[in-house]
Order: C-alpha cells, then sequence, then structure tokens
C-alpha cells in the first residue's frame, strides 16, 4: 500500500502563526515524499480541524497523517481518535511539535520556520514508514496501594474503602494522622483538630476494606497501572498486633524513657509507647534504641505485666508482599527547621520556638497542658510571631508555604484566648485567600493583635535599654511606617515552611514520580490533572505535592480517589501498543534486557535459551532495546527504519520552495 | 612549609603595623612561609569602589596579576583587603568584557591576568590550612584560661566566602580555645565597628563601637581580639572617643589575632608590635606571663 | 521630541545656566524629576550633560539595574529586613529598602543626592539576609558611583569627601598614605572637627601608627600608567 501522506499545520491563534510562517511550511511539506495533500488550519485541535483531516482521509484515500501542532502530550490522543473515527490506524498518524519546541521558544521569525520545516519533514519521513497497530486491554487489579496516613491518607483511603473496594493503608509510624494530629485547633473555623480527626482514623482502624499497615515501608514497587505488585517492610514491633487488647498498663510499667516525637521533644515517653492517646492502631511499639531489655539485656516488665502476653521479643522485620491496581501516595511534608537561620536564636535562645512546638504547647493533650508558659514557667506577657520562616527565602525555600499566615492569625486568637499577653504579628505580605480566611484575619485584627509589616532582622537578648533587660528583642524594619524598631517581647514563634519529607527523593525514584524545583511531587498538569503523575495509576494527594491547608488537602485526596475508583470501574484499561519484540533467532540469552525492564515483561526461555517478552506487561519504554547488545529486540513504533527516517527527514537539505 | 603570597595591606605601613608584624612574626613557628608581593598597590577598597567601581577593579587586577607570577596563593591578613581582591576576582571571572578591557590596561606594564589566583584571608588559612589543632600542639604556656572576646567584624565572613558561617562564625571561637584561651560568648562579634565611616561619621561609628565594647565587657572579656585592621584601631584607638563621648570607662585591651597567636607561642611582645596597641595590653601580657611563672614555680 | 531638541540646542551653546532656562519649558515628556536633575549641570562638562540627559530619558530603575551590583534591584519585595538590620538606618533618611522604593519610583533626584548611601559602613549583614538576594549592599555603592558620576552635590555626609582624599592619596601614592589621606579629609571638609581628634591622632602618633611621609612604592607609576589606559579603553568602549 503505497503511503499517501496528509499534512496539517496549525496556527493554534497566533500562539504558532504569531513566530512561525505556517503558509510557507505548508507549501514546503506539499513537496515532500509521498504527501498528497497539506493545509494549514487556526485551530487543528476544533471540531472544524479535525472534519478536515477525517474528510480528506475518507476523500483523498489518506493512509497516513502528519499534525504539527503542540505537544503530543497535549492533543496526540485527539487527533489518533479523529484518525481513526475516519477508519485509519491511529497509529499511521505522527505528531510535529511546532509550538513548544518551535514557537514558544524561538523569536526569529525566519529561523522558528525553518526549524518547523525541519520538524514536519522529519515527522513525514517517519509516518512513511509507520505500521497499524493494535491496542489492547488488560484487567485492572482493583486493590489500591495508599502510601502515608495522614490526613490525606485516610481521606483517599475511606473514599476508594467506602465504595467497596479493597485499600492497603501503608504508614511508616506507629499511628496514623500526620501533622493534623499534632494541631490544636484549626484555622479558620477553630474546630479541634483531634476532633475532627480522629472519628475518621477510628473509621480506618475498622473498616472491613481497609488494611492498615502502621510502622511499614514500601520498600519495592513493580509493574505498571491496573497491575503494580508492592513490597511492604512492617518493622517489628515486638507487640503483638492480634493479642494486644491496648490497655496500656506496659507503657505505665516501663521504666525508660525517650524523647517523644510527637512531641517535638517538649515531652517524654516510654520505650514501649503509643504516640498520643487516640493513636490507631492502639497496639504500641518498643523503641530498641531505649529499651532496657535491648540495651542490657534484663528488665522485660512490659512482658510481666501485659495480662494479654502480647510482648514478642523475638519478632522480626516481616516482608508482606501485595498486588494492586492503583497507588495514592500521600506523605506529607515536614516542618522546616529554622536552627541554620541564626540570627532568629532558635535553639540558642529560650522562649524562641517553632510553630509546630507552638501547636502541642497549646493542646490541651500536649506537654502543658495547653499552658502557655515559658522556660521559667510565667506566662508570658507579650508574644511575637514571626512568617515566613524559611519560606519566600531564596536562601531557603522560594516559594510561599501557603498555610503560615494562616496558622500565625490562628496562635495569635489562641494566645489572647489562654492568655492576657500582648500579640505580634511580623509579615512580609498576610495571605488569607480561602473561604472564609479573610474574614478570620478581620477577626484577629478586632481581637487587638497587632500587625507589623516587616521581615524581622533578628532576635537578640542582648538588650540596649533597660526595658529590654531579660527580654527577647525582636528587630525589624516597621515598613508601613517606615521606622526601624526594636520590640521586647517574652515568646518568639517562627512560622515555620512547609518542606518536602526528607525522604523523598527516594519515595520518589520508588513510585517514578518527578519533582518539580521545589522538591514536591509534580503533578501531571498544574490546572487540569493535578493529582496524576507522570506515571500512569500513581498518585499525588495532599502536602507531599506542595504546602496546602487541610481543606485543600483533603479535596485532593478526595479527587485522587475518584481518578482511582474511575479506572477500577471501568475494569479494564488500554496500553500502549508500541511493545518490544525479541527476534529469537538473533538472541544470544545473554538477559541484560531482563535486567533491566522497568515492568518484569522480560522472562527467560531456558530450553531455548532466548528471552521473551509479554506483551500485557511491557510499557514500550525501550530500555531493552538499548541494552541488548546483538540488536535482537526492537520496539514497534520505534523501529530503526522509522528512527532513521526520521533523522534524515529533519537533516535532509530543504527542497526547492515550490512557487 | 606551605608558601603564600603576602598582600599585608596600605594599613600595614601605619595604623595596622602591629597586624603585619605579628603576622611575620607567627609564621614561621607555624610552618607558613609569607612572601611579600613586590610591588604590590593599593586593592582598590570600598572608598575607591564607591566613587568608581570599575577602575576599583582595576586596582585589584594589578595585584592579582602580580600575585598570579608567583603561582601562590594570594594571603592577606587585613579583612577590607580580603572582601575586595575576593570581589574584584570574582567580578573579572564573571565578566569576561571587563576582564578584556583590564587586561589592555594591564599590557601598559607588561602585565596580564588571567584569573587563576586564589585570594584568601589570613585567618582562613590558619584555621583550615595550619588547623586549630596544629597550633595547640606548638602551643606551650598557652593564653591559661584569658577570657577573650572573638570579634569578626563583618567582612571576614560577609557577604559569604564558605568557610565560615556569616551570621554565627566559629573560626576566631576555635583559633582562640586553640591557644588555651576562652572564647567568652559575644553575640555581637560579627556587627559592624562602623569601618571607615570613623572619619566621616564619627558619631555613627562611636555608637556602634560602644555597643562591641559593652557586650564583650558585659560577658566577661579581659580582652578582645580581632583580624580586621579597621575594626582593631576603631576599637583600640577610639575607645577614648567612646569613653569621652558616653561618659563609660572601658579599658579593653584589643589584640590582633595574629598578635594573641605570638604571644601564646611565647614569641615577645615588641616582635609582635604589641607595644603600638594603644589601650594597654599590659593586663593581658600579666596574665599570661603570670602563667608562665605558676607553670615554671609548678616544675 | 523634546530630546532631540533640547540635545541641539545644549550642543550650540556654552551657557550652562542659560541652557536649563531654556530646556526646561520644552522637555514635557522628561517629567519634574529631570528638571531637578537639570540644576545640576552648571559644572558638568558636556558628555556628561548627553550622559545625563540619555539617563533621564532611561527610567532610573533601569540605568540602576546596569550598574554592577544593582542588577537585581527588580527582585525586591519590601519585606525590610535589609533596613531592620542595618546598624546605619537611623542615620539614614532613605534607609535600603526605602531607597529601593525610591528608585522603582524613579525618584533620580531624591535619590542621587540623598547622602543616606553615604552611611552604609559596608557590613554586608543586609546582603547576606536578603530573602531575594537583591544585595543592598552593593546597591548602596552603586548610588554612590552615580551619584559621583552625574556630579550630584551631596549635602549632610562627609563620607564623599573622605573617599575622595582616599582615591587622591592612591593616585598619588600607590597606596594609601593615611596621614595624608586624613589631613585631606579635614582640610577639605571642616578643619576645626579635627580637634576633636587630637587625643587619637597623637596616640597614633606616639605609638607609631600613623608616619607623617608617604612611602615610595615601586608600582606607583605603573598603577597610574594602568589606570590612564583604563579609563581611555572605558570610554572608547
Ligand atoms: C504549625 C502548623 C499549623 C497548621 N495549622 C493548620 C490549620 O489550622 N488548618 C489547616 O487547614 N491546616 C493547617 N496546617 C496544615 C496541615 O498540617 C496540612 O495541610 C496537613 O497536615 C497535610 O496533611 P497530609 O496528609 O498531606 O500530610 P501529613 O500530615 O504530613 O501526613 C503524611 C503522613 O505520611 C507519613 N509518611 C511520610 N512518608 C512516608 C513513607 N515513605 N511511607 C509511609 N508513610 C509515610 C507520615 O508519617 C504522615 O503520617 C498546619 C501546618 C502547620 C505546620
Ligand atoms: S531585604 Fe531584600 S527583598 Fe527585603 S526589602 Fe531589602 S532588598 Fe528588598
Ligand atoms: S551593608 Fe550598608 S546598607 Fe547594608 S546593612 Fe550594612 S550598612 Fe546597612
Amino acid at each position: 500500500m503505497e503511503p499517501r501522506i496528509g499534512v496539517y499545520v496549525c496556527h493554534c491563534g497566533s500562539n504558532i502563526a504569531g513566530t512561525v510562517d505556517t503558509a510557507e511550511v505548508t507549501r514546503f511539506a506539499q513537496g515532500l515524499d509521498g504527501v498528497v495533500v497539506a493545509r494549514d488550519y487556526k485551530f487543528m485541535c476544533s471540531d472544524p480541524g479535525q472534519e478536515l483531516i477525517k474528510n480528506d482521509i475518507r476523500d483523498l484515500d489518506l493512509n497516513r497523517v502528519v499534525v504539527a501542532s503542540c505537544s503530543p502530550t497535549m492533543h496526540e490522543p485527539t487527533f489518533r481518535r479523529a484518525c481513526q473515527e475516519a477508519g485509519m490506524n491511529p497509529y499511521l498518524f505522527e505528531m510535529a511539535n511546532i509550538r513548544e519546541h518551535v514557537s514558544w521558544v524561538t523569536e526569529d521569525r525566519e529561523q522558528a520556520t525553518e526549524k518547523a520545516k525541519s520538524l514536519v519533514g522529519a515527522a513525514a519521513a517517519r509516518v512513511y514508514y509507520h505500521q497499524p497497530l493494535e491496542t489492547r486491554e488488560v484487567a485492572v487489579n482493583p486493590n489500591t496501594l495508599v502510601v502515608g496516613g495522614g490526613i490525606a491518607g485516610i481521606q483517599a483511603a475511606l473514599k476508594v474503602a467506602d465504595s467497596g473496594q479493597k485499600v492497603y493503608l501503608v504508614e511508616k509510624d506507629p499511628s496514623i494522622g500526620g501533622h493534623m494530629a499534632q494541631l490544636d485547633k484549626t484555622f479558620p473555623t477553630l474546630d479541634c483538630s483531634a476532633c475532627i480527626l480522629t472519628p475518621k482514623m477510628t473509621l480506618v482502624g475498622s473498616h472491613p476494606y481497609i488494611e492498615l499497615m502502621t510502622y511499614s515501608e514500601v520498600v519495592e514497587v513493580a509493574g505498571f497501572v491496573g497491575n503494580f505488585k508492592a513490597k511492604i517492610r512492617k518493622k517489628a514491633r515486638y507487640v503483638d498486633e492480634d493479642k494486644c487488647t491496648g490497655c496500656g498498663v506496659c507503657q505505665t510499667k516501663c521504666p525508660w524513657k525517650a524523647d517523644s516525637e510527637f512531641e517535638l521533644g517538649l515531652s517524654q515517653r516510654k520505650a514501649i509507647y503509643t504516640p498520643f492517646a487516640q493513636a490507631v492502631p492502639n497496639t504500641p511499639v518498643i523503641d530498641k534504641e531505649h529499651c532496657a531489655y535491648f540495651l542490657k539485656g534484663t528488665c522485660r516488665a512490659c512482658e510481666k505485666f501485659c495480662e494479654a502476653g502480647a510482648i514478642d521479643f523475638e519478632q522480626a522485620d516481616q516482608f508482606v508482599e501485595i498486588e494492586i491496581g492503583n497507588i495514592i501516595v500521600t506523605t506529607g511534608y515536614a516542618s522546616f527547621d529554622p536552627t541554620p537561620i541564626a540570627q532568629y536564636g532558635y535553639g540558642r535562645l529560650d522562649n524562641v520556638i517553632s510553630g509546630l512546638e507552638f501547636e502541642r504547647i497549646c493542646n490541651s493533650a500536649g506537654p502543658t497542658e495547653g499552658e502557655i508558659f515559658l522556660k521559667d514557667g510565667s506566662h508570658p506577657e507579650s508574644v511575637a510571631i514571626i512568617h515566613c520562616v524559611g519560606s519566600r527565602d531564596e536562601k531557603y525555600h522560594e516559594y510561599c508555604s501557603r498555610v503560615c499566615c494562616m496558622y500565625s492569625m490562628k496562635f495569635a486568637h489562641l494566645i489572647k484566648e489562654h492568655t492576657d499577653a500582648q500579640v505580634y504579628e511580623l509579615y512580609i505580605d498576610v495571605r488569607s485567600f480561602g473561604k472564609g480566611y479573610e474574614e478570620f484575619y478581620n477577626r484577629v485584627l478586632s481581637e487587638g493583635t497587632v500587625f507589623i509589616r516587616g521581615r524581622p532582622a533578628e532576635v537578640t537578648d542582648v538588650a540596649e535599654t533597660p526595658e529590654e533587660k531579660g527580654k527577647l528583642i525582636v528587630q525589624f524594619e516597621d515598613t508601613l511606617a517606615g521606622l526601624q524598631r526594636r520590640l521586647p517581647v517574652d515568646m518568639v514563634v517562627l512560622s515555620c515552611a512547609l518542606e518536602p519529607q526528607p525522604d523523598t527523593d527516594v519515595v520518589a525514584r520508588l513510585f517514578n514520580i518527578s519533582r518539580s524545583a521545589d522538591g514536591f511531587f509534580l503533578e501531571r498538569h498544574p490546572k487540569l490533572d493535578p493529582v496524576a503523575t507522570m506515571s500512569d495509576g500513581i498518585f499525588v494527594a495532599g502536602c507531599c505535592q506542595g504546602p496546602k491547608d487541610i481543606p485543600d488537602t483533603v479535596a485532593q485526596a478526595s479527587a485522587a480517589a475518584a481518578e482511582v475508583l474511575a479506572v477500577i470501574s471501568k475494569g479494564t484499561i488500554e496500553i500502549e501498543a508500541a511493545t518490544a519484540v525479541v527476534d529469537e533467532r538473533i538472541c544470544s540469552g545473554c538477559q541484560f534486557c531482563k535486567m533491566v525492564c522497568p515492568a518484569s515483561a522480560i522472562s527467560f526461555d531456558e530450553e531455548k535459551v532466548v528471552c521473551r517478552v509479554n506483551e500485557a506487561l511491557c510499557k514500550g519504554c525501550g530500555a531493552c532495546v538499548g541494552v541488548c547488545p546483538s540488536d535482537a529486540i526492537s520496539l514497534s513504533h520505534f523501529t530503526n527504519e522509522q528512527i532513521v527516517a526520521q533523522m534524515e527527514g529533519m537533516l535532509a537539505e530543504p527542497v526547492g520552495k515550490p512557487t | 612549609m606551605k608558601s603564600y603570597s603576602y598582600y599585608p595591606g596600605c594599613s600595614s605601613e601605619a595604623t595596622a603595623t602591629g597586624l603585619d608584624l605579628s603576622a611575620k612574626a607567627i609564621a614561621k613557628p607555624l610552618d607558613m612561609e609569607l612572601i611579600e608581593l613586590e610591588g604590590w598597590t593599593c586593592c582598590g577598597s570600598t572608598p575607591y569602589s564607591s566613587l568608581d567601581r570599575l577602575e576599583a577593579v582595576v586596582l585589584a587586577a594589578r595585584n592579582l596579576a602580580l600575585a598570579e607570577k608567583t603561582g601562590l596563593d594570594l594571603v592577606t591578613p587585613c579583612s577590607s583587603c580580603f572582601i575586595t581582591l575576593y570581589g574584584a576576582n570574582l567580578q573579572l571571572k564573571e565578566n569576561p568584557q571587563l576582564m578584556r578591557q583590564v587586561g589592555e590596561a594591564l599590557a601598559v606594564a607588561n602585565l596580564e591576568y588571567r584569573g587563576n589566583v586564589r585570594v584568601r584571608h589570613l585567618t582562613e588559612a590558619l584555621v583550615i590550612d595550619v588547623t586549630p589543632e596544629e597550633i595547640a600542639s606548638k602551643i606551650q604556656d598557652g593564653l591559661n584560661g584569658l577570657k577573650v572576646a572573638p570579634y569578626y567584624g563583618c567582612q571576614l565572613v560577609r557577604p559569604d566566602y564558605g568557610f565560615d558561617d556569616p551570621e554565627s562564625p566559629q573560626s576566631l571561637d576555635s583559633l582562640v580555645t586553640s591557644l588555651g584561651g576562652e572564647a567568652v560568648p559575644y553575640p555581637l562579634k560579627n556587627r559592624c565597628c562602623g569601618g571607615s565611616l570613623i572619619i566621616s561619621e564619627e558619631s555613627l561609628a562611636l555608637g556602634l563601637i560602644r555597643k562591641l565594647l559593652d557586650n564583650a565587657t558585659e560577658n566577661g572579656a579581659q580582652c578582645i581580639t580581632t583580624p580586621c585592621p579597621l575594626c582593631q584601631i576603631n576599637l583600640d584607638a577610639y575607645q577614648s572617643r567612646v569613653n569621652s563621648k558616653f561618659k563609660t570607662s572601658f579599658n579593653l585591651p584589643v589584640l590582633f589575632v595574629t598578635q594573641l597567636i605570638g604571644l601564646a607561642l611565647g614569641i615577645d611582645g615588641k616582635s609582635l608590635g604589641l607595644d603600638k596597641n594603644i589601650v594597654s595590653p599590659g593586663p593581658v601580657l600579666e596574665h599570661v606571663s603570670r602563667v608562665k611563672q605558676e607553670v615554671k614555680s609548678g616544675a | 521630541m523634546g530630546w532631540v531638541w533640547a540635545r541641539l540646542k545644549l550642543r550650540t551653546t556654552c551657557d550652562w545656566k542659560g541652557v536649563w532656562g531654556r530646556v526646561k519649558p520644552r522637555t514635557p515628556c522628561w517629567s519634574g524629576e529631570n528638571h531637578e536633575l537639570m540644576r545640576h549641570y552648571g559644572s558638568l562638562p558636556l558628555g556628561q550633560v548627553y550622559a545625563n540627559i540619555w539617563f533621564a530619558v532611561k527610567s532610573f530603575v533601569d540605568e540602576v539595574a546596569a550598574v554592577p551590583g544593582g542588577e537585581h534591584i527588580r527582585n525586591c519585595i519590601q519585606c525590610g529586613v535589609c533596613t531592620g538590620t542595618c546598624p546605619a538606618a537611623s542615620e539614614m533618611e532613605y534607609p535600603p529598602r526605602k531607597i529601593i522604593a525610591l528608585i522603582r519610583a524613579g525618584m533620580r533626584h531624591e535619590v542621587l543626592s540623598s547622602p543616606s548611601m553615604w552611611h552604609c559602613v559596608s557590613c554586608y549583614l543586609c546582603t547576606v539576609r536578603c530573602p531575594r538576594d537583591i544585595k543592598p549592599t552593593e546597591i548602596a555603592h552603586a548610588l554612590e558611583c552615580l551619584a559621583i558620576r552625574q556630579g550630584f552635590r551631596v549635602q549632610g555626609t562627609r563620607t564623599p569627601a573622605m573617599y575622595r582624599s582616599f582615591v587622591d592619596s592612591v593616585q598619588r601614592n600607590g597606596r594609601v598614605h593615611e596621614f595624608g589621606m586624613m589631613l585631606k579629609f579635614y582640610l577639605t571638609t571642616n578643619p576645626l572637627a579635627a580637634l576633636k581628634i587630637t587625643k587619637v591622632g597623637l596616640q597614633l602618633l606616639l605609638h607609631k601608627r600613623m608616619p607623617l611621609l608617604p612611602k615610595k612604592v615601586k608600582g606607583r607609576e605603573d598603577l597610574s600608567r594602568i589606570i590612564q589606559r583604563f579609563r581611555a579603553v572605558r570610554s572608547s568602549a
């Protein structure tokens, strides 16, 4: 069948036509080998644009189509579908990206036009060699893995499980809850964080469709959308989850203590502990590093007193393998450590504390039972809250952490609720963008909190006047008054940035998720695909994708659940027709390909001493093709012939301009 | 022995003779060879670059070109020369056009600069190359607990050269400790003394100096040590001005860190230029020699 | 077209005061700011007058951004860390943050005739603390250069005179001769003020820290030739 190619050059309004001479590109295309028709049009992706292609396929008997427009990630599916609707195999279509690769990155019209021409030439040369391929459908495993049990993970797990689908929720800490469990009240409505969170935690703990694995980590992931395999390490708790009744007697009897992680080191916990009272599950863990028995070989007090006989010092880490169809990653954020900003004195000056520490101090279940104390046991008479610590600062994080203004104002309110202290908010810009947020700002203003616009220069205890003696002095410019000021206060709260978890790189590699410049996970599209990632079947939600408040976190988590449920309810997914094929006559059986295949799609036939590709598993990534020393593997839709033709098309001397 | 090309800076010939003398005096015992840059001229420091930024770079470039010929790291004991030479070096490397223009100018004196010199502060060389541990091992009697306020000033650590923290520097502290002294907490240790503005804006600078003296005294320092000639003269020579302006009675010796090291190494005061200090370093000498006496009588 | 006309006029007259009188009413596009600027032209060489007119057409923030050290000025978020930090802020009418705001508001005359930047002690604290890498220290010095280049005569600070004495000393001796520099500074500003520091001066003399005569420096002639050459290279570029 002689190739009959149609080429369509899109203007994309002025996006392309503003820089590229589309008429010239069309004229150029008309002269290319096998091209029967070339046209340019305002918007190829519009209905009339697609009709143009369809009509030509029918009327001119086209069997190949090239569209020169935007990125294939935008519209390749659109045009493939159009071709298919006109009766052409969609794999006989090829796209040339003359927007992102040309008009948006080139200023010179002539150069842009030349580049567009060479890309179109390349596409036409390539499509010449395209072969019709058939897409395949595979069944979707309906189970879902949720990684991270903060509010994002909890919400996503509940939404999926409530529809009757199985969810594995993996949390690295002994309890789910994440940061929200540490908060006191939540802006702007000031509902108690624990009161709204714990019912959801309990639901997770008892949900028939949720298998909760706390104190666990995902260590391996293989497969692809619809059919993933994951290996999970359940760290030894030294407490038998099935036997433990959660009575807590072990924790009262244990003689050894360590700083409580949950309380940020503001108080202590035992060596056998649950992080907080409402922990889910309520099963404690033994912290080996601080346990007398593990360190010295004697004690076992917990064992003696546990009536359920749940203590098991012999327990070892367990590895569990699960099969799932989709994964939602909700690993959350870390709070920025302000120690490196030496001029704010954190860690050096008493009564300079971080935002999260303030949450604990203010919390009636916290180390001070909700009383706001200074180090010396007195109550503060004045408190300064410093915004943007570690945020909006090129030395640390360039981005705005989005929640700090709001939680700072929440602090101001809470301080007023708990004490008679004067509160100062030192801000650069107040960002109260959400529903009810500006109203909350107004409320805090009217409560008498003093707002000062100026990023503080430093916090010091070096007094310059008698009034400053014994105080923390915040030095700043009151930018609106135009004055350099020194403000003596008793307590300074640093509203620290939200930053990516320290192990984000490891998790990103494990799940094959990209990261944006700020270090957080990158969504597939910032506006139109905010919870998907570049890896099909892997979704992100909550603060692991970027700083956000609870309402946004929950909305995103629900969105991720909906995405997953959409895949599950369809039941099957279409997979790429482009797969690798081994030419068994050439294969030497070295198995290099098997080693590099990320989808575990290659198996080794011992008898014939050759490798074979499982088409259902192959993702068409091409890793095997690159590594095969004897050129035995080729990738359909990326054959040598096609790629060489594409290069030749690109490098060809421009054919004389037809007049 | 490690050799360095040594750039003393203009003040070494006048207000900071003590720095120059003591730097040279401690070099040998610490296995450093300081080879004075032949025919050096002004580095083009702040006053110059405030009037003409680019021309100031030419001044620096001449010295850099001279240093490049020696193939050695260029070391200066002066913080102001350091920031100027370091900054100009960086500017030349980052700006090829400027480098070309400067090159043309240097050519009239048969000089050229290719951008291969590493500019270093003597303090950095002491901390990184010699190391406090090495110094400690060469100390006999040491300062035995002399309470010293380590004063860094500004341009030794800022904007940022990577060898010490601009906000809470530690290098001088570690030197003082290695000498057997006690580095007292000194929150204002990296704050400004007013620099050359002591001449043109005296009252501004005196206010800053006062805070520094106050803070050192409050923390129980018996003396202040600094590597910077400007800081030294401001804190030392202008101490009397502070006293008369603010009705205070400071009498705090201000020693170059090189002088302090020299003392701990047992070098005599005259070779270290201690006789040039305006606030008498007598109490410091007494403290140190008392220690020596004790050590001797104990032995 | 106003400025073309002005250029022609400037070229054909040598009575600078008169020029100012004539240019003023015909230069609406330069706005008030530039009339202020013209006031200084009386003592300027022709090249600088042209330079100033050229700059008057360009926006002030562009001009500052074009000076080495001023590059980042557009990124300032006016957070105030620089001013909050500045040990000299109390002496400045326009501390760093405000001066940046004024530059961006196009207040050339106010900024360049102000003594504020001359109070910068080059402590670089603002520079290390600025969250936007603006380098206010460098901006202060860049402004000083602009003010000098454009012939602004600054009231309310003696720092320019001190810097001038310093530079003269360097250009004469190859190195700074501190005594000579101080002498010149006090003579050109306020000789009586020297009385206040006689004690300091005497002590320095007594402790042999203030030689009265400069050293003969080997590289002195070389240095002046290099500077001369650099000036020529730069002006031809
Ligand atoms: C001081 C402060 C006050 C705040 N106040 C409010 C407020 O009043 N109102 C409001 O709306 N928002 C507030 N926020 C924001 C709020 O904390 C977040 O929006 C919310 O906690 C985000 O939830 P998340 O589930 O995405 O992340 P997280 O709460 O961080 O949860 C992530 C979970 O994943 C787990 N995890 C991490 N890595 C792994 C891994 N590799 N494997 C398994 N598990 C893992 C973690 O242990 C954790 O349990 C505040 C934030 C701060 C810092
Ligand atoms: S610190 Fe930087 S960003 Fe902030 S006001 Fe000053 S120059 Fe602008
Ligand atoms: S460098 Fe200059 S402007 Fe910046 S803080 Fe120091 S004195 Fe102020």
